[in-house]
């Protein structure tokens, strides 16, 4: 039999064939089992080994004979560098589109407020961006019926797709599965579906709605390549579209009005945790964020998000939608949406844009949205604010909000942020068709505290008719200045539910603090580390000088351990995303003040956010998904942002033993 | 990445030479290491020498462990310090792989075809 030799096992080959042959080194093929050169004595039972996995060979040598394991070994990295210069090529560009095809799908869909009224004409979208994804795609979206059946409800390939038993192919078996599927080869894993007759790899993910499959979208391509997670991904963003438009247009038609009017509870508040709210960022260094969020029966439209621009700035939105029910949820949806567009300052390719003011970005939303707004007979309050750590300021754009709260800790004092720019006050998103926004700019100073929030904070009822009002929220500000920002929105809660008792609570509760936390710890050392082998123990070796470096050595043996695990993970998830096992340089930094040690990692690789990583299973049938979890149960905080000039910045934080807070 | 691969009665142990197991050496580790406990009845992995490992050194340790399985064979470990220990029980992968002190018990459990793993 011949074997067919990859770039380095031929340069191996070659390196190996001068050698005499008595000399008892065995060089195997792992995968094929094969003698690359087979040892004189045949196998022996008790030898020594080393493996190089990526490279595919495994040496072995009788036990004991050291030198002869390290001449193969030098002979293994020759022949790796003489075939590493055959194999530099392409495929560098195409993980940087990554992020940017996912995002701008759902700016698309989900930022037209016109698209969410008319089903087909969104699902024609949603398809659209799916074959998008790569010239020669075709797909279809289906739907599955009553009778177990499916039939194709939007398709781009010549022929339509025909009717069929939903157990049937690929699509059959993303129903049943219930998760994404790739094939990449011919001829297995598909049926006799007639539209894929020439595909050579196909890609189907399900739309799910309340945990069922109601769906799925298919595409394929008859071209060689192959389809990968990338695809994956956006393929799953686009379902969960899908799914919105399609349970939307299920309530519509839905005759019992009971029946609706609960599925519409669960939709909204589904609606609210994903698209209105999100996360929360654990911290952003001098700030403390803390947020509450909860959805009324009806739901009511309200939004939040915060955008990271790096060095020190930092942007919340908070907005309100007139009006109740799904359709002001979707509203909700599709305005933030836009926010979220004209705040980032990531563009296509993972580039970075320069960062527009709050008043342009408030402007510019107010462009995209205002028409569609008219319209629809809706509008949106909202207020946008830029923190600045480094110039202490707080700058905002109040859209006919309620007005923001600011505790200065200098005075002890609670201002009510309702200056009126220019002498005007800036109108609500949707009031009108031309409008100006104008920003005002406000200092701060450490220990000071913001709270933003809805109306519907204020306008909680006594059972005596009486409201809640923004004196009592100041008051509450007030007495919780010194809390934490989290404990003090729980706090303000807590007194809303008290003061409303038996009435209870009939709008969204929302509301952000964000707590000036002081001066930010100091940069005391620093590591560049490349992506070589060793460098990973490098980081480990760091971080231990790190540890017996501050004073009064608040970490011990056991939390070294810990930050060790956690570091590990942190840098080999830099080497593997950011620069995909590849050459690259990490830069560590470690800070620290008097009650936390901060470790930032800086890379200069494709954007690559770790939090969106799925959680790991822990039954054993997955070997992945661990670092992720591993650094989060060891951190306080671990947090991504992609800084300027398209740096990577992750932050992880550990609060020494005995100063935890919370 | 270096071990020593040798048959003690029916047990192929394999000691881990290097003092890491993490990113930069697991996929390498479970693709030699795959190749010498496909189909083995009984194995044990000395990691007397391993001071630490992170997250890919335990999925690479899940996946022998779900091949040797898989073809009705076991695998014991012996030796894990404490950074090892730690991270094992940090992914919860203690109630899945069966421990032992030392080189001398983990054989003397196989002699006696102790039951590798309580489910």
């Amino acid at each position: 039999m011949t074997l067919t030799l990859t770039p380095f096992q031929r340069a191996l080959e070659n390196l190996l064939s001068p050698l005499p042959p008595h000399l008892p080194l065995g060089v195997r093929l792992r995968d094929s089992g094969a003698w690359l050169r087979e040892p004189p004595h045949g196998a022996e039972l008790n030898r020594m080994c080393a493996g190089n996995g990526s490279l595919g060979v495994t040496l072995c040598v009788p036990a004991g004979s050291e030198a002869l394991l390290d001449l193969g070994e030098s002979l293994v990295a020759a022949a790796a560098q003489l075939a590493e210069l055959e194999e530099q090529r392409e495929g560098l560009c195409e993980e940087l589109a990554t992020s940017y095809e996912s995002l701008s799908a759902v700016f698309d869909i989900g930022g037209d407020p016109a698209l969410l009224l008319s089903p087909a004409r969104a699902l024609a979208k949603v398809l659209d961006h799916a074959v998008a994804f790569e010239p020669g795609i075709e797909g279809a979206i289906w739907l599955a019926k009553s009778d177990d059946t499916i039939e194709p409800t939007q398709w781009r390939t010549p022929e339509p797709p025909v009717p069929r038993d939903r157990g049937h192919g690929i699509v059959g078996r993303v129903l049943r599965e219930r998760r994404g599927i790739i094939v990449n080869s011919r001829g297995s894993g598909w049926g006799e579906e007639p539209e894929l007759r020439s595909a050579r790899r196909v890609a189907a993910a399900p739309l799910l709605a309340r945990g069922e499959a109601k769906g799925a979208l298919v595409v394929w391509h008859a071209g060689h390549g192959s389809f990968d997670s990338r695809l994956m991904g956006l393929l799953t963003t686009l379902c969960s579209q899908a799914a919105l438009i399609l349970e939307q247009e299920r309530l519509r038609v839905e005759a019992v009005a009971g029946e609706k009017l609960r599925r519409e509870i669960e939709i909204g508040s589904n609606i609210q945790q994903v698209l209105l709210l999100g996360r929360t960022p654990a911290d952003v260094t001098g700030l403390e964020i803390g947020t509450l969020a909860r959805a009324s029966r009806q739901v009511d439209g309200d939004f939040f998000g915060f955008f990271h621009h790096g060095n020190g700035v930092f942007d919340i939105v908070l907005g309100d939608v007139m009006g109740k029910g799904i359709p002001a949820a979707l509203v909700g949806a599709a305005v933030k949406s836009q926010f979220q567009r004209f705040a980032s300052t990531t563009g296509p390719a993972g580039r970075k844009l320069p960062c527009a003011e709050p008043a342009e970005i408030v402007a510019a939303v107010h462009d995209q949205v205002s028409e569609t707004l008219i319209e629809l007979g809706r509008f949106v309050t909202a207020i946008y604010a830029r923190f600045d750590v480094n110039r202490g300021t707080m700058t905002y754009v109040d859209c006919g909000h309620t007005d923001a709260l600011h505790h200065r800790a200098d005075v002890r004092k609670v201002d009510l942020l309702h200056t009126k720019p220019q002498g005007r006050t800036n109108l609500p998103l949707g009031f009108a068709r031309e409008t100006r926004y104008e920003q005002v700019t406000v200092p701060f100073g450490p220990g000071d505290t913001f709270l933003f929030y809805s109306d519907g904070l204020t306008e909680a009822r006594a059972p005596g008719g009486t409201f809640f009002g923004v004196d009592a929220v100041a008051s509450a500000l007030a007495r919780g200045k010194d809390q934490r920002a989290q404990a003090l929105v729980d706090r303000i809660c807590g007194e809303v539910e008290r003061f409303s008792g038996s009435v209870g609570i009939h709008d969204d509760l929302t509301c952000i603090a964000v707590r000036v936390t002081g001066k930010p710890p100091a940069c005391r050392l620093a590591l560049e580390v490349e992506n070589v082998p060793g460098s990973l123990a490098q980081v480990r070796r760091f971080v231990s000088e790190v540890s017996s470096a501050i004073p009064g050595c608040p970490f011990h043996d056991e939390h070294v351990a810990e930050l060790h695990l956690a570091l590990t993970e942190a840098a080999s998830n830099v080497f593997d995303h950011a620069y995909h096992g590849g050459a690259g340089t990490l830069r560590l930094e470690a800070l620290w003040n008097e009650s936390e040690l901060r470790f930032r990692l800086l890379d200069r690789g494709t954007a690559f956010d770790p939090a969106m990583a799925k959680p790991p299973r822990f039954d054993g049938t997955t070997d992945g998904g661990f670092g992720v979890y591993i650094i989060r149960e060891i951190m306080d905080v671990f947090d991504y942002t992609r800084g300027d000039g398209g740096t990577n910045v992750l932050e992880l934080v550990k609060r020494f033993p005995g100063k935890e807070g919370r | 990445m270096r071990y020593v691969c040798e048959t003690v009665g029916t047990t192929t142990v394999v000691t881990l030479l290097d003092d890491a197991l993490d990113a930069q050496n697991s996929k390498e580790f479970r693709r030699s290491v795959e190749a010498e406990v496909r189909d083995k009845e009984s194995v044990l992995f000395d990691l007397q020498h391993v001071r630490f490992m992170d997250s890919s050194g335990l999925g690479a340790v899940l996946s022998c462990l779900r091949l040797i399985e898989g073809g009705g064979g076991g695998l014991r470990l012996c030796e894990l310090g404490p950074e090892v220990r730690k991270a094992i029980e940090l992914v919860r992968m203690d109630r899945l792989l069966d421990v032992y002190r030392n080189r001398a018990e983990a054989l003397a459990a196989a002699r006696d075809g102790a039951p590798t793993l309580e489910t």
